[in-house]
């Protein structure tokens, strides 16, 4: 690369790098591979990279024009730079008040979904029944393990920290349940409204939400069951301290009764300063960055 | 000379994050969009490869590669990534009508740079066959064995040729960095050499 050719001694090495470029490397290579990085071939991060940076200067000098991002793709970035620069700015602080890094690893998967798309976020759809509490499930990472790239962590470190510090009140997953939530006088609760979406006509219910501990529950009655194949539910965060353009995406969820209460946890991905309105809409299945709102299920509005 | 977008990036400033994405937004969507991928898939690409820059900004060397091509880097190695994870090939990507033919209007020139020129002209160098098996391989992105069933050339042989040339190009590159010629002129000159032709 310019100047910084690194010595290969092993062109074995040289030639498993090739097949990585090109993406073509088998299981078996791909471990050979590792395992001589691994072992010291002495080539450095820059000579790591040296194929690939052939293959991508090919790349460039095949594009002859290039083509402008559409809108809702320049939207969606702009919702995620502001996000990145957010979550950066939280770890900083965090990390001065100590105790984060002790306490990311063992959520890292949460730390990669805070930063996914949602519509990568399948797995985190909660879906629930009568009178049940939809616990987080397993999440799926986003990008493959050791990919070079543990997507930007730091973004969900707030967030990691949270789920990660046990606090008293908390059930066998460590959240807090909806009955202490419920008792703490910090607590907000705001009832529901049926939005403009037919699917959310006849809602009824809460959201129960306290900001110092970053968690809530949403109780619904009447709303009604979604096909996730088709659509799902999602909810957004209006934070009066944000940009009412981007509301913080607080997780996607399905129902499927109407015949008693359906509670669902409330999972937003940037910490919430102050909570001006929850809106659920109805969305593609796994959810949407940017939501258009022409499907709004049901609106919680403080002080409505 | 004052920071580059992807240190400023590093240094955490925020304006340099839109700046990023004014900047390079239709360089990644473009290479997104080469690889096949159907729009959602692009859209997708484009986020995760923008997470992945801001993230490795502080990995940036400007005396190393370009902005554009470091980010270009990253984008292949996501993209990679993508097509494997979807267990698909680009050439058989679905058809959507989101991702239909661009207007020529909306399309900006790009200048392409000189060491991404240096790399075509090093190219052009190559044995014929090994120019034919690399063009297949990066420019439309075909596997190993589909490269194999379009030129009818053993898969070993195509194997072989990806690898020989890329390293080949390698070291091209290499000296021409090493040169201080990492420019078209320079890549011509290689071009010759490799040719076996006696450079003016």
């Amino acid at each position: 690369m310019r100047s910084h050719r690194a010595d290969f001694a092993d062109e074995r090495l040289l030639e498993l790098l090739a097949d990585e470029a090109v993406g073509e490397l088998s299981g078996a290579d791909c471990a050979e591979l590792a395992g001589r990085l691994g072992g010291g071939d002495g080539v450095g991060e820059h000579g790591r990279d040296e194929m690939v940076y052939v293959t991508a200067l090919l790349d460039l000098s095949d594009l002859r024009a290039v083509e402008p991002a559409p809108d809702r793709v320049l939207e969606g970035l702009k919702a995620a730079g502001a996000a990145w620069v957010a979550g950066r700015a939280n770890a900083g602080a965090l990390g001065q008040a100590g105790g984060v890094s002790a306490r990311t690893g063992s959520r890292n998967g949460e730390a990669r979904l805070a930063l996914s798309h949602p519509g990568r976020a399948r797995s985190n759809a909660a879906s629930v029944g009568a009178g049940e509490r939809a616990a987080p499930v397993a999440r799926r990472p986003w990008v493959r393990p050791g990919a070079g790239w543990a997507v930007a962590a730091v973004l969900a470190l707030a967030w990691v920290v949270w789920f990660a510090v046990p606090r008293a009140g908390t059930n066998e997953s460590g959240r807090v349940t909806l009955a202490e939530l419920a008792s703490d006088p910090k607590t907000l609760v705001v009832t529901w409204q049926a939005g403009t979406d037919s699917l959310g006509r006849t809602v009824t219910g809460r959201v129960v939400w306290n900001t110092e501990r970053q968690t809530g529950y949403m109780v619904f009655s009447g709303l009604t069951p979604n096909d996730p194949s088709s659509e799902q539910y999602q909810l957004w965060v209006f934070d009066a301290e944000r940009d009412e353009r981007f509301p913080v995406h607080g997780g996607v969820f399905d129902v499927r009764t109407t015949e008693s209460e359906v509670i669902v946890p409330i999972e937003p991905r940037l910490a919430i300063g102050d909570v001006a309105a929850f809106v659920v809409t109805v969305e593609r299945p796994g959810g949407v960055w940017v939501s258009d709102r022409s499907r709004i299920a049901a609106i919680a509005a403080r002080g409505g | 000379m004052p920071d580059s977008i992807l240190q400023q990036v590093a240094q955490g400033d925020p304006a340099s994050v839109q700046a990023c994405i004014d900047r390079y937004s239709g360089l990644v969507w473009s290479l997104a969009r080469k690889r096949g991928f159907n729009p959602t898939e692009c859209e997708d690409a484009v986020q995760e490869i923008f997470l992945d820059v801001w993230k490795s900004a502080g990995r940036f060397d400007p005396t190393v590669a370009s902005e554009a091509t470091f980010i270009a880097m990253i984008a292949r190695r996501r993209l990679i990534d993508r097509r494997r994870r979807l267990s698909r090939r680009p050439e058989s990507a679905e058809f959507d009508d989101r991702m239909g033919p661009v207007e020529n209007e909306s399309l900006q020139e790009i200048e392409v740079s000189e060491e991404a020129a240096a790399a075509a002209a090093a190219l052009e160098t190559l044995r014929p066959e090994q120019q034919r098996v690399l063009r297949l391989s990066i420019y439309q992105g075909l596997s190993h064995e589909r490269i194999a069933e379009s030129t009818g050339l053993p898969l070993g042989t195509v194997k072989t040729h990806v690898r020989r040339g890329l390293i080949r190009l390698r070291e091209i590159l290499g000296q021409q960095g090493e040169d201080g010629a990492g420019t078209r002129s320079g890549g011509a000159a290689a071009a010759r050499d490799e040719r076996g032709e006696v450079a003016p």
